[in-house]
């Protein structure tokens, strides 16, 4: 910009040669955009020849106060239907079914929230509680015994063979079809009565082998997040986005084109609604999506 | 002017009165830091532009060409973020022509532009009012202030690439008096 206004001057007192400032702005379209720039604060400033003689007095100050509304945030997740179990001897049940959230409350207190495509079942009796993730992902908000009511005594949660014992916090559990995921958000977890883990940290089971780490800040991220219907990203390739999606989705999202999932992204869809992140795609990578007879959303370049 | 190209008087008059338009699409579709950088590298394409004359919409004509510059910058990058573009409402990259008061309001306000040219400092302020306010030449000016005519060439220089940049990046207000209906109406009365 100050180069452009160098030869704007310059030519203005006659002191350039037009041809070597032909050969500047030639030299790169960004010069030519910095030299209009400058011709047209130029003829702006031209425009206050109008006004110039006598100051203008200062307009009436009728400052518009602009109120900002708060925001109103959008309401939490709209819990379908949470409803309080009865105590029974015999296993409850309760499942959502695909894109579908709900919260239970177990007779010892202990919520449970359910995420898409999920069933569980538990009982609850005076000496124990037991609770059955059958498939999908539940958070657990673990509730300590009352006193005097076999106090001491953790809730047993079985996934997949694996028998892990809660203590009073929350744990987010995810089943999948090779590995159960058990991240501690509070409080401790053991693993077949052995394996301690600790808050802030996953736990993977496979088949009979666990491996427990510190959970990454992503992970406990998304597992904060999905109970609020918001889906987190952080650099994961289009593939885990679609798949993480599609969870969620009567009507999957299909990559098409292989070259495209190799784009990585990042983000919070504030929504599981597909709307958004399609949008996104198109805006940002000129991805098309085209929803087949079937209702499947397909993926391509172009 | 004669060192204006007929490109070049296009971009002024038909590009650059939609600047706030352009900025706004830009940081919906990069990173806030990058958005100026979209703007300049879209004038850059546009000022190349071999028909110029025939572009129909220059205002659609840039925000697409701000598009695809942002797609090829989003498939290059290792990582995109999302979140700037949870509002995408500007993604209409409005094909029908601006209302006349879009186009007021690309430009500056009047009371806007008597702040910048006072924050300029004192003598390219004097210079610049000297040269395209009272209309007088550099010679003399350079007389009337006792300075050597490339001393004034140096101070309206200045003058003009601070004002260029602080227009690039002042706020245009969305209601109020846009500057072209105030000297329309101050040479009316004065003819």
């Amino acid at each position: 910009m100050e180069e452009a206004a160098g030869w704007l001057a310059a030519l203005d007192a006659g002191s350039a040669a037009p041809e070597a400032f032909a050969q500047w702005r030639a030299g790169d379209p960004r010069r030519a955009v910095a030299f209009a720039q400058v011709v047209d604060a130029l003829e702006q400033v031209e425009r206050l020849r109008a006004v110039h003689e006598r100051e203008p007095a200062p307009p009436p100050r009728v400052e518009r106060r602009l109120l900002l509304r708060a925001a109103a945030l959008a309401g939490g997740a709209s819990v379908a239907g949470a409803f309080i179990a009865v105590q029974a001897n015999a296993r409850e049940s309760a499942s959502t079914i695909t894109g579908e959230r709900r919260t239970i409350i177990l007779d010892d207190g202990t919520r449970v929230h359910l995420n898409t495509a999920t069933g569980i079942s538990w009982r609850i009796d005076g000496t124990s509680r037991s609770v059955w993730l059958d498939e999908g992902e539940i958070r657990l908000e673990v509730k300590p015994r009352p006193p005097g009511s076999g106090a001491g005594h953790p809730l047993r949660l079985i996934v997949a063979g694996a028998n892990i014992r809660l203590d009073a916090g929350i744990f987010n559990v995810r089943r999948q079809p090779e590995s159960v995921g058990l991240l501690v958000l509070s409080g401790r977890a053991a693993l077949d009565g052995r394996r301690m883990v600790d808050a802030g940290s996953l736990a993977q089971v496979i088949g009979k082998s666990v491996s427990v780490r510190p959970a990454e800040t992503i992970a406990i991220a998304r597992a904060q997040s999905w109970r609020n219907g918001q889906l987190v990203f952080e650099g994961e390739s289009l593939d885990f986005v679609v798949a993480e999606f599609n969870r969620y989705l009567d009507h999957k999202i299909v990559i098409a084109d292989p070259s495209l999932s190799r784009i990585r992204l990042g983000g919070r869809f504030t929504t599981t609604d597909p709307a958004d992140l399609l949008t996104a795609l198109q805006a940002s990578f000129g991805i098309r999506s085209v929803r087949g007879d079937t209702g499947a959303i397909t993926l391509t370049t172009a | 002017m004669t060192w204006l190209r007929d490109v070049d008087r296009w971009f002024i008059d038909e590009v650059l009165p939609h600047r706030q338009t352009f900025r706004r699409q830009a940081a919906r579709l990069v990173a806030p830091g990058d958005a100026e950088d979209l703007v300049q590298e879209a004038y850059a394409r546009a000022i190349n532009a071999s028909h110029h004359r025939d572009i129909d919409n220059p205002r659609a004509f840039v925000l697409t060409i701000m598009r695809n510059l942002a797609f090829e910058r989003h498939r290059r990058a290792s990582v995109v973020r999302f979140e700037h573009l949870a509002d995408l409402d500007a993604m209409d990259i409005a094909d029908s022509a601006p209302d006349q008061f879009a186009i007021l309001s690309g430009h500056l306000e009047l009371k806007r532009l008597i702040e910048l040219m006072d924050q300029l400092p004192p003598q390219p302020r004097a210079v610049v009012k000297m040269r395209r306010i009272e209309g007088m030449l550099p010679k003399d000016i350079a007389v009337r202030l006792g300075l050597s005519v490339s001393t004034v060439e140096k101070h309206l220089a200045k003058g003009l690439a601070i004002l260029a940049h602080a227009m690039q990046e002042a706020p245009v207000k969305a209601d109020g008096v846009g500057i072209s209906r105030l000297w329309q109406r101050h040479r009316q009365r004065s003819n």
